[in-house]
């Protein structure tokens, strides 16, 4: 694979709550433009790490940097964190609102984004009218729609149910079709990360630290049954801890 | 029958009941007014009003009065509640003697109200009716701030909202059912101590009448007239206080669909 | 003389107002079968739950268990949902007591399997702790335990995993079906999940979406334990998800 120029520099992060030590001195490179998976198992420090990334949280050692120190980044929550007072249009130009950005130029980059993730037609709905994927439908449109060259994703389908899960994960490679971003995604899911994955690290239970990387040498439109896929799943299934 | 009918004709038989045991006691008790007195009074006070001021009068005083204790009542209390659910340390300096004021009944003011306005006017009644409803907006507001979803705050700064944008656009919509329950509790107790203003010191409104139905110690049936109204108005008051709240949380009262 | 079903429902209707939820639901269980509900979402298996132990009523048909109308106060049912449903004021211990005390079992029978269940869920160590020192798999493990104590005749699981990492998913599976050969329950399992289905079931019963009517009653004969890369179960898998195509 060819190393395209290093998007985000994380270097020696170690994060502790009291005494227990969640971020282990954890060290690695995004390059830009690819589809970074981040697979642990649950509640190893995943969220902590991309909250630091993000900013939100300061780390106890160590640093992010980024590359032409260009630190704006989209998220996508597992739990939506949608607004369940402002229309889906609203919610999506949302952050735009923030900025400053002209109503009419909102309304339009928004429309786009919603219509790219197959909503055209909700605009005006309310979240609470929504099914969970279609909610995290408009998660991702907003988060696309703030036109940062970066998108964190936390676990975004966790709360789906696995058949919407399936959807939502082509509806995801469909975006990365046509808008050009450098993508975190955060999961627990071994399937879910090695169909989506450029390339996969997988972090160990806390104290959390890169074990491993994987690089799915396969070609898409992944198979989740093929013999490949399901070899694929095996090293990386026997590799990851078991966190009870 | 299916179950709403069933239930709407459970209420009004509730209420029946509440008549005849009401008939009833007039019944086992002479000197208490029963229903039909009470229609029969209501028909006399119209003709012959107390004092030359005519009911609908009286009933205006109190609905005027009521009013502008909860408009400023809401004003104030908001603008309160939400200094106190966003500056902490506005909160840390000013909660405790907020806490020793709060459990006071209002009534407990009039005193003190009369000495500083003096007696006469709607002044003292005001402000009495205005501590009745300000307590409970300040507390419901407060809350309802403190209580904002930590996630959608989360995702609010990383969407890039500064410390304005987070209250407008965040913080307030979100609050907003709870400053609503604060408004309907202060109105509650917004009625008592008007009611019970005006039985102290007043010319008109419900409560005087109330207070004339004492005077006249078989005059029973002023003082179910009273409350009848006090009800009626309240439950008035309430009711556009839920259709204002239905209009402004129209997203709250959705179903998925 | 054929073994009577321990679950016969038949023709089960339910209808909210205008809105028909379960149209025509009948299928039988054999007793010790584990069972799979595998159905899109809001495709009524709660008001099917709720209907099974009479919370609510059926619109028309009935529910039988042992040819008795199904009822929760004379029958053995044990429930795990989705979300942990621990009592935070108990001890992992009394947690998995709590089911047996209900029953009224005599105490010794309670504690020896008290100690076998703590063994079998691996939390032997932690029997004196309380829920909330535990992590949300461990708790669910003590939910299951709770069940699983009583030797239920039927076993009701609500998409139990649906919160928990694929590891310890799959170490949870293993579990609940060790806890199943032990105890003999009938266990009805719905998930979202098709391999989990795949992987649990001998049967996997399809439902459609609203009004919901069973499509199909899948046969799982693969042994245990079964191997998610085994191409036979990759096939099963895959037929399922063929069938199901719901979204």
């Amino acid at each position: 694979m060819v190393k395209d120029a290093c998007k985000i520099a994380v270097r020696h992060i170690s994060k502790s709550f009291g005494d227990q030590k969640i971020l282990d001195d954890v060290s690695f490179d995004v390059y830009e433009n690819e589809f970074l998976v981040i697979l642990g198992p649950g509640q190893c420090g995943k969220t902590v790490l991309l909250n630091i990334m993000a900013g939100m949280e300061p780390a106890d050692t160590g640093d992010v940097t980024f590359k032409d120190d260009d630190s704006d980044m989209g998220f996508v929550f597992q739990k939506y964190a949608l607004y369940n007072w402002k229309t889906v249009e609203k919610n999506v130009e949302l952050p735009l609102k923030f900025r400053g950005v002209s109503k009419k130029e909102r309304s339009r980059t928004a429309k786009k984004y919603i219509d790219l993730v197959g909503l055209d037609g909700f605009a005006h709905s309310y979240p609470v009218q929504l099914s969970g994927g279609m909610k995290q439908r408009v998660g991702i449109a907003r988060a696309y729609a703030m036109g940062h060259s970066m998108i964190l994703m936390d676990e975004p389908f966790g709360a789906l149910d696995a058949q919407t899960r399936y959807q939502m994960e082509d509806e995801l490679l469909r975006m990365r079709n046509t808008e050009k971003a450098t993508v975190v995604f955060v999961t627990n899911n071994i399937e879910e990360a090695i169909y989506l994955g450029d390339r996969i690290l997988l972090f160990s239970d806390k104290p959390s630290r890169v074990v491993e990387e994987f690089v799915p040498k396969l070609k898409r439109p992944r198979n989740n049954a093929s013999d490949d896929f399901m070899a694929f799943r095996t090293m990386i299934t026997g590799q990851m801890d078991l966190a009870l | 029958m299916n179950k709403t009918y069933r239930y709407s004709l459970l209420s009004v038989l509730s209420v029946i009941c509440v008549l005849g045991l009401w008939w009833a006691a007039s019944i086992w008790n002479a000197s208490l007014a029963g229903p039909v007195d009470t229609i029969e009074r209501f028909g006399r006070l119209i003709g012959h009003p107390i004092m030359g001021v005519p009911l609908w009068m009286h009933v205006w005083a109190s609905v005027r009065r009521i009013f502008v204790s909860f408009v400023a009542a809401c004003v104030v209390g908001v603008s309160l509640g939400i200094a106190f659910g966003i500056f902490p340390t506005f909160k840390r300096i000013m909660w405790p003697v907020f806490s020793v004021i709060r459990p006071i009944p209002p009534l407990a003011w009039i005193p003190i109200v009369v000495l500083w306005v003096g007696i006469m006017g709607d002044t003292s009644k005001d402000i009495i009716i205005f501590i009745g409803i300000v307590m409970a907006i300040v507390i419901n507001t407060q809350e309802g701030i403190r209580q904002t979803d930590d996630l959608l705050l989360k995702a609010g700064k990383l969407l890039g909202a500064n410390k304005w944008q987070m209250l407008t656009e965040i913080t307030l919509p979100s609050s907003i059912p709870a400053i609503f329950a604060g408004m309907k509790t202060g109105l509650s107790t917004g009625w008592m101590s008007l009611v019970a203003a005006e039985m102290i010191a007043a010319k008109e409104g419900i409560g005087f009448l109330i207070n004339q139905s004492m005077k006249n110690s078989s005059d029973t049936a002023l003082d179910f007239i009273g409350i009848i109204l006090v009800a009626l108005c309240s439950a008035v008051f309430t009711l556009l206080l839920n259709a204002i709240e239905r209009k402004v949380c129209l997203w709250s009262k959705m179903r998925a669909k | 003389m054929a073994e009577q079903p321990k679950i016969a429902v038949k023709d089960l209707t339910k209808v909210f107002d205008d809105l028909t939820v379960l149209d025509h639901v009948s299928f039988e269980i054999n007793k010790g079968d584990f069972v799979c509900i595998v159905g899109p979402t809001g495709c009524g298996k709660t008001t099917f739950l709720n209907l099974l132990v009479k919370l609510i009523e059926p619109t028309s048909g009935e529910i039988l268990i042992d040819n008795v109308p199904a009822d929760p106060k004379k029958h053995n049912i044990s429930f795990v949902f989705q979300e942990p449903s621990t009592f935070p004021w108990l001890t992992v211990e009394d947690n998995i007591k709590f089911n047996m005390k209900l029953k009224k079992m005599d105490k010794r029978t309670m504690n020896e399997r008290t100690d076998e269940i703590l063994r079998m869920i691996g939390l032997e160590e932690q029997r004196h702790l309380y829920p909330r020192d535990l992590s949300v798999s461990a708790e669910q493990r003590v939910v299951i335990g709770r069940s699983f104590a009583v030797y239920p005749d039927l076993l009701l699981m609500d998409e139990p995993y649906a919160q928990m990492d694929i590891k310890v998913r799959y170490y949870l599976e293993d579990e609940v079906l060790k806890l199943w050969k032990k105890t003999g329950s009938t266990v009805l399992f719905i998930t979202h999940n098709i391999e989990e289905a795949v992987y649990l079931s001998q049967k996997c019963m399809i439902m459609s979406q609203k009004p919901t009517t069973v499509k199909e009653i899948i046969e799982n004969p693969l042994p245990y334990p079964r191997n998610v890369s085994d191409p036979e179960f990759i096939q099963l898998r895959k037929s399922i998800t063929k069938m199901i195509k719901w979204w």
